[in-house]
Formats: structure tokens, sequence, C-alpha cells
């Protein structure tokens, strides 16, 4: 697609292959066929032309409209996963929050997140019954991705519809038409402005009937709601070591660490009005030094992935020699401190964020999931690979020689 | 009976305390007669106890004011985005 105007693209067609049949809410559309083929062209775009899969896709779809609570994507995005062989256990997660939709913040997951409030606003508008029997969408919170996608990525998957509209400005006038674009208008209107999408997620999103959880930072948020700016220093004080740690955990690199913190704090403040106290501050902030790493590290590395690597499954230990009896004795507090950095900074960055979070901030194992969208399981699994190479890297400085001292 | 897999598919939890007191005691048998899951359990026991106790990544006051200063600085200009 570029920005003289879409390609050639028959929208019926793309749509019946993707979904299986023509959905509803583009059939609506059909007097408007240069629209139409305009959101197939972004769609075909936007979901065609990432890494990510349809099914990856759909789930990114599926726990947006639960977010926004619009029971046509949520529909059909359900029969879509369901068809493609998710089962209804994994759905139900999607939807109630339990489970986050993709794996990793990525643009295309972004972008994909986008799309997603994009139909949604035009299915709402449209009030459009949905294709199946309605799902009912539960209470709690869904996850979704958010952040900002950069402007000029949005402006130029979005010229599709744009240069439809102009286009149709020189077609037939009245009636159910007028109504459409200015449906279409809206919904494009809020998918180019990022401050638009939601707020950053808050971790552990879930509606709780036991309560909300104990925050000591409750009160000095609550006070820069309400337009104490000072306050915000405070809570600079309390994190910055936990937002250091956590980029360094990222990034593998301390002095990006140190310039991804003003990062950090700065969008922290720029969303704090709508932080609902769902997890603990902390948490949340945790989250999103998480994310403003991840952005850094795309731009600098877009091949890399946080991904597990399916390699690493069978990890096994080599070094089996026993250790001193009394390793920390064996170095003076410093050179501890400098082996220990030296060899996390050489972890994969999927094992040494976590390592981070757990062994050197000491959070919990749901802490730490929480803020970096991922469950217990996962949590606990790249935990223990991450002490096992750090085991593994430690072992030739606190080896017990043949001779009974250190190696 | 519980072979060295085994073990190593549990250690995790048993380096959390986090382990059933049954398959505790059947973990443990299988430590007695295995020298190298024991090497691999003490050693990363002792790899968790010198990481968390290490002071690693300590931000120095003088970057954390820093920081601090910058971002007030912006945020009470407006220029926050």
């Amino acid at each position: 697609m570029t920005c003289n105007g879409p390609e050639p693209l028959d929208a019926s067609s793309f749509f019946r292959e993707y979904f299986g049949f023509m959905p509803r809410v583009f059939k609506a559309q059909s007097a408007l066929h240069n629209v139409v083929n305009a959101e197939a062209a972004m769609a075909a775009s936007i979901l065609g032309g990432t890494s990510l899969s349809q099914m990856e896709a759909e789930r990114i779809v599926l726990a947006t409209a639960c977010t926004s609570r619009n029971v046509y994507w949520a529909t059909l995005s359900y029969q879509t996963l369901s068809v493609l062989g998710v089962t209804e256990g994994e759905l139900d997660r999607i939807m109630s929050g339990e489970a986050w939709p993709y794996r990793e913040s990525t643009e295309a997951a972004l972008l994909v997140t986008a799309w997603a409030n994009f139909v949604c606003a035009i299915a709402s508008g449209l009030a459009i019954e949905p294709d199946f029997d309605a799902i009912s969408i539960p209470d709690a919170r869904p996850r979704i991705l958010t952040g900002v996608l950069s402007p000029d990525v949005l402006k130029s998957r979005s010229a599709g519809i744009e240069t439809a509209l102009r286009a149709y400005q020189y077609g037939p006038p009245g009636g159910d038409h007028h109504i459409i674009k200015s449906v279409v208008s809206a919904a494009l209107a809020r998918f180019r402005d990022p401050a638009k999408l939601l707020n950053p997620p808050e971790p552990n999103s879930r509606l709780s009937q036991k309560g909300v959880p104990i925050d000591p930072d409750a009160d000095l948020v609550a006070r820069i709601q309400r337009g104490d700016v000072d306050a915000f220093e405070e809570i600079m004080e309390r994190h910055s070591r936990r937002v250091y740690r956590t980029l360094v955990g990222v990034l593998g690199n301390p002095e990006e660490a140190r310039d991804g913190m003003q990062d950090t704090f700065l969008k922290a403040f720029q969303y704090i009005s709508g932080f609902e106290g769902r997890s603990k501050f902390s948490t949340w902030l945790v989250s999103i030094a998480n994310n403003t790493g991840i952005q850094r590290l795309r731009e600098r590395c877009p091949e890399q992935s946080l991904e597990p690597d399916d390699s690493d499954e069978t990890f096994r230990p080599k070094e089996f020699r026993a250790w001193t009896d009394d390793p920390e004795q064996l170095y003076a507090k410093a050179e501890l401190r400098a082996l220990v950095e030296q060899n996390v900074m050489k972890l994969p960055a999927k094992y040494r964020v976590v390592l981070m979070l757990k062994d050197i901030e000491q959070l919990s194992v749901e802490e730490v999931g929480g803020a970096l969208g991922l469950g217990t399981a996962a949590v606990k699994s790249r935990v223990l690979r991450g002490r096992l190479m750090m085991r593994e890297a430690l072992a030739p400085h606190f080896a017990r020689n043949a001779r009974g001292g250190a190696a | 009976m519980i072979g060295c897999s085994d073990f190593l598919a549990e250690i995790g939890n048993l380096l959390e305390g986090d382990v059933a007191a049954q398959l505790r005691a059947e973990l443990e048998t299988h430590l007695a007669h295995c020298r190298n899951c024991q090497v691999i359990y003490d050693s990363a026991r002792n790899t968790v106890k010198i990481v968390t106790d290490s002071g690693s990544f300590e931000l120095p006051p003088t970057i954390s004011r820093t920081v601090s200063q910058q971002v007030m600085g912006r945020i009470r200009e407006g220029h926050t985005k």
C-alpha cells in the first residue's frame, strides 16, 4: 500500500479468505466500495504484513474487543479463534484478562491493537448485529497492548482510508452513505490519535473480589492525581533503583538504562491519572520500564527478540564440580559484585530481566509476572534458567579444586 | 523412583521451598544417592545467595538526582510528551 492510494484488492475475496465468509460489518459498507477496499487493504497490510500469525492477531482483537466491550468483534474473533483450534478455556482466559493475548510488545502487536480499536469503532458506529450468537463479555478487564505508535507509521497505514474517503467525495451523495462516512472518519481520527488508545494496562487487572492489593504508594499516587506534581519527586526517589534495574535487565547496558529512566518516569507521569490501583503502583511502573526498554531494544536491534528460543528447552548443566563450602568468603564484596554484574550482563535478555527482578530486586513471582506480562509458569521457568546459567558461569570461580581449596 | 531429570524438573520449586512434603522426601532420597544432582543443587542455592547478597546494579545517588531533576524540570515546564 502506498501513500498514493491502495493497491488494487478485491475486498470481498480478502475478507472471505481471512474469515471464511463476508462479515456483516464489511457487508454493511459495501455501498462505499472504495472505503471497504481501503479497509481491506489496511487489514491486509497490518494483519498480513507482520510476523504475527492469524491466531496471534485474532487473540489481540479478542482482548481489545472485550476491553472496549464490543460484542460484535468479540464474537467474531472468538469464532475465528475457535475455528483455528483455540480451546474454550484459553479463550475465556484471554477475555477475562488472565492471559495476555500476545507474547511481547512489538510494533506488529501494537499495530494490530490499533487495527482492532479501529474496527471496533466502526462496528459500534454501525450498530451491527454479530454474525454468530453473541458471546457474553466478562466483567474483568482484559489485557491489551498499549503504547504510542509513531505518527509516520499510523499515517502510512491509514493512507488507504484517507484516499478512499477523498475519492468518495466525488461519488453519489445521500442517505446512509453520509453516516457511514462519518463513522469511518471518526474511527480513523481515533486510530490516528495515539492519545486516544487506552492507557498502559495495569498488571493483574482482573477485578478481585478479595479487595485491592495493599500499596505503600497509594497515598502518594492519590496526591499526584489531585495535582500535587511535586509528590512525583518522592515516587522517583522510592523507585529509581527498581526502574534502573529493570532497564538494565532488558537492555543489558547501564548507560542506556540510565537514559531510559527519564522516558519511563515521564511516561508514568503522563498516564498516572488513569492508574486505578488494581495492581501495586510499583508493578505498573516496572511494566512501563519494561516496555520502554523493549522499545529501545527494537530501535537498536530490530531482529533481536525476547521470545523464548525452543532450543533452550534442552539446556543441560555442564558443571559438576563441587563448590567450596563458603563461596562468598572467597572474594571481597566489591569483587563479588563485579563478578555477579559481569555474568548477569552476559545472560540472554529474557532470563536477565526476570533474574534481575526476582533475585536482585526481590520481587515475588506474581509481581514479576504482572510487570512483564508473563504467567507464573513462565516466570518460574525463566528464573530457573537464569539461575542455572549463572551457576555455570560462576562455577570456575567457586569450584573446589583437587587440593580442597578454591579453583 | 525419582531420576535425575525428574529432580531437575523440580529443582526450581525446591530452591523456592515450594515442594510438598512427600515429594521433598523423595527428592532428598535422590540427592543422597546422586552426587551430580547434589552438586547442582548446592551450587544453585549458593548462586541464588551470591546474586541476592551481592548488592549488584546499585544506582549511584548522583545519577538518581540528575534523572529526578531532569524529569521534574520537564514536568514543571509542561513538557512531558
